[in-house]
């Protein structure tokens, strides 16, 4: 009787999208100064890829609107950064740590610029095939375009903001019932008012977004 | 950066290294203790905190400092002020070994600067000589992009199938092309190490990267009659960096390299219960018994294998090794000679070795 009424966790809503699907779904950046990756390509094979040859907005980056960004390091933010695309990892490390990156750069034999490789979620030679570029890509989107993925980060954040266990259980509880319902949300309603701060929400909202666009359109 | 030579070179203070080699300092030497009495060697110690202060079980002060991965411990030292160990009639015999905490970590704070400055310079020679090679890679992506779309049109569902069903002479031209991006990029490992472990460890299918070598190698063997076969049978996939790919381009690339023409070069890989296992066998000179040992140091080319071949600088089996290395294995050489009244003595060579599992380093957040 109470396994009856026990709530149903995020993880266990088991949505689970086949590869082709998350190639759709999964927004991919590239950010290069050449044209060396296979964007046309890729496009034509079904996924979801965009091309700027320097950071066009960073607002978008910090917002999470991307879920898996290639970044050279040379020639795309010298007007944003001295560090030039190693200042824009950075960045976007500190600001949102989930944001997947991949390094792209045909300059791997540069000793200084270790950091650029090692700070990354990944890393692809340039130029490479379409081949590879596939199949990093997909191996990135079986690995953690998920909700695990999503989700442990989203709890790391609010642990390391010192919300307690009780209320991430309910603001677990607050995101699974919508996403039962196939109700749009905005961050904001899952959010406890104590927590509706600008900093904690802007680091939430791209994980939390992220979760809705994994979830919206299945059946639960 | 900073070796044992170098650090013997330039250190006042005695020091020992891990596998127990003792070295003096050009201020003081090792004390006749450490080097003819001292069997223990707790000086050499993974828990003690790095360049800071401690004892070993003679009393003498020491300071354990780490480069390049390699850790090495300033030992046989009498610190003042900070060693209240030693008892005082070693303190008058070894009165030269005193120094002050002052001088030491003056010393270990000038090695980082020097390992910053010659960071430096060879970094800048580096991109001095091979930042050219940005500007071929970036024309060989065009290339590389034209020659993928004109498979575009060709029959087949999938990417590879639409190049098997192509034009011969243009599947071979991309195969060309895609061979030389490997060899360009294996030119960035060679310059800097450290590439090795860049990237997340990702499930790799070990076979798939032999049987595309396999395919580009193919071309340049079949111009010597030689005849490469993949064998065995591998559905398993291991966590890998993306280096691991360069395991089979030196492998291949070696093989091809010193075969005989008209002799076949057999790839078996085979699922086991550790993991992956490969062999690599060709038919040509075979190392001396001598060699085997040193096939893998760095810039080591066998006898027989200079004698075969004028090419190659001796890196490939180096920086394969440091690959398996880096993910939990070991490259093995073995060779049989059949004929031994060649100029050179020939036979089957065969580099063998089981690629473990390994883990996956995903999660880095939550773990």
């Amino acid at each position: 009787m109470l396994k009856f009424f026990r709530k149903r966790k995020l993880l266990e809503l088991n949505i689970k999208l086949p590869l082709n699907e998350k190639r759709k779904r999964a927004k991919i950046l590239v950010i290069d100064d050449e044209e060396t990756f296979p964007v046309e390509l890729l496009t034509n094979e079904g996924y979801n890829i965009r091309h700027w040859k320097k950071i066009e907005s960073l607002r978008s980056l910090e917002d999470g609107e991307f879920d898996i960004i290639f970044l050279d390091i040379f020639d795309v933010a010298k007007d944003i950064s001295n560090d030039d695309g190693l200042g824009i990892l950075e960045h976007l490390k500190k600001y949102n740590p989930s944001q997947i990156i991949i390094a792209y750069s045909g300059r791997s034999f540069d000793l200084s610029k270790t950091k650029f490789w090692k700070l990354a979620d990944d890393t692809l030679a340039k130029p490479s095939d379409l081949v590879t570029c596939k199949e990093v890509i997909d191996k990135m989107l079986e690995d953690r375009f998920n909700l695990q993925y999503y989700w442990n980060n989203l709890t790391f954040v609010l642990k390391e903001n010192s919300v307690d266990g009780k209320t991430i259980s309910k603001i677990e509880d607050s995101l699974v019932k919508v996403l039962s319902k196939g109700e749009k949300i905005s961050i904001h309603e899952i959010l406890p008012v104590a927590l509706r701060t600008t900093e904690l929400i802007a680091k939430i909202a791209p994980l939390a977004n992220t979760i809705i666009k994994l979830a919206s359109g299945n059946s639960l | 950066m900073i070796n044992r030579d170098i650090l013997q070179s330039i250190s006042p203070f005695p020091f020992i290294t891990q596998d127990r080699k003792l070295y003096d300092g050009f201020l003081i030497k090792q004390p006749q203790y450490c080097r003819r009495q001292c069997t223990s060697r707790d000086c050499i110690s993974s828990d003690v905190i790095r360049e800071k202060h401690y004892v070993c079980s003679k009393g003498f002060s020491c300071y354990a400092i780490t480069h390049n991965d390699e850790s090495f411990y300033f030992n046989g030292l009498i610190v003042t002020k900070l060693n209240k160990t030693i008892k005082s009639g070693k303190r008058k015999v070894y009165s030269q070994n005193v120094t002050n905490e002052e001088d030491v970590i003056a010393f270990i704070s000038k090695l980082h600067e020097l390992k910053i400055s010659i960071l430096q310079v060879i970094s800048s020679s580096i991109n001095n000589s091979i930042s050219f090679l940005h500007d071929v890679k970036t024309s060989l992506g065009l290339v590389m992009n034209s020659a993928q779309n004109i498979f575009q049109d060709a029959q087949g569902e999938t990417f590879d199938e639409k190049v098997e069903n192509a034009d011969e002479n243009v599947r071979h031209l991309f195969y060309a092309v895609d061979l030389l991006n490997d060899q360009l990029q294996f030119v960035d490992v060679v310059a800097n190490p450290d590439r090795i472990s860049y990237g997340r460890k990702r499930r790799t299918a070990i076979y798939k990267l032999f049987h595309k070598m396999v395919r580009l190698f193919q071309q340049r063997a079949v111009r010597r009659n030689i005849d490469i076969k993949l064998r065995g049978h591998s559905l398993k996939e291991i966590y890998a960096n993306e280096s691991i790919q360069f395991l089979p381009l030196i492998l291949l690339d070696n093989a091809v390299k010193y075969s005989l023409d008209g002799r076949e070069i057999i790839v078996e890989i085979n699922d086991s219960e550790d993991g992956v296992s490969v062999k690599v066998s060709s038919y040509g000179p075979i190392v001396q018994s001598d060699e085997c040992e040193k096939i893998f140091d760095k810039h080591f080319r066998g006898k027989n294998a200079s004698s075969f071949s004028s090419q190659g600088i001796g890196l490939g089996l180096f920086i394969a090794q440091k690959i398996a290395q880096a993910h939990n294995f070991n490259i093995c050489y073995h060779g049989i000679s059949n004929e031994t009244k060649t100029k050179v003595p020939i036979g089957k060579n065969d580099f063998f070795f089981t690629i473990p599992i390994n883990e996956t380093d995903d999660f880095p957040l939550a773990k």
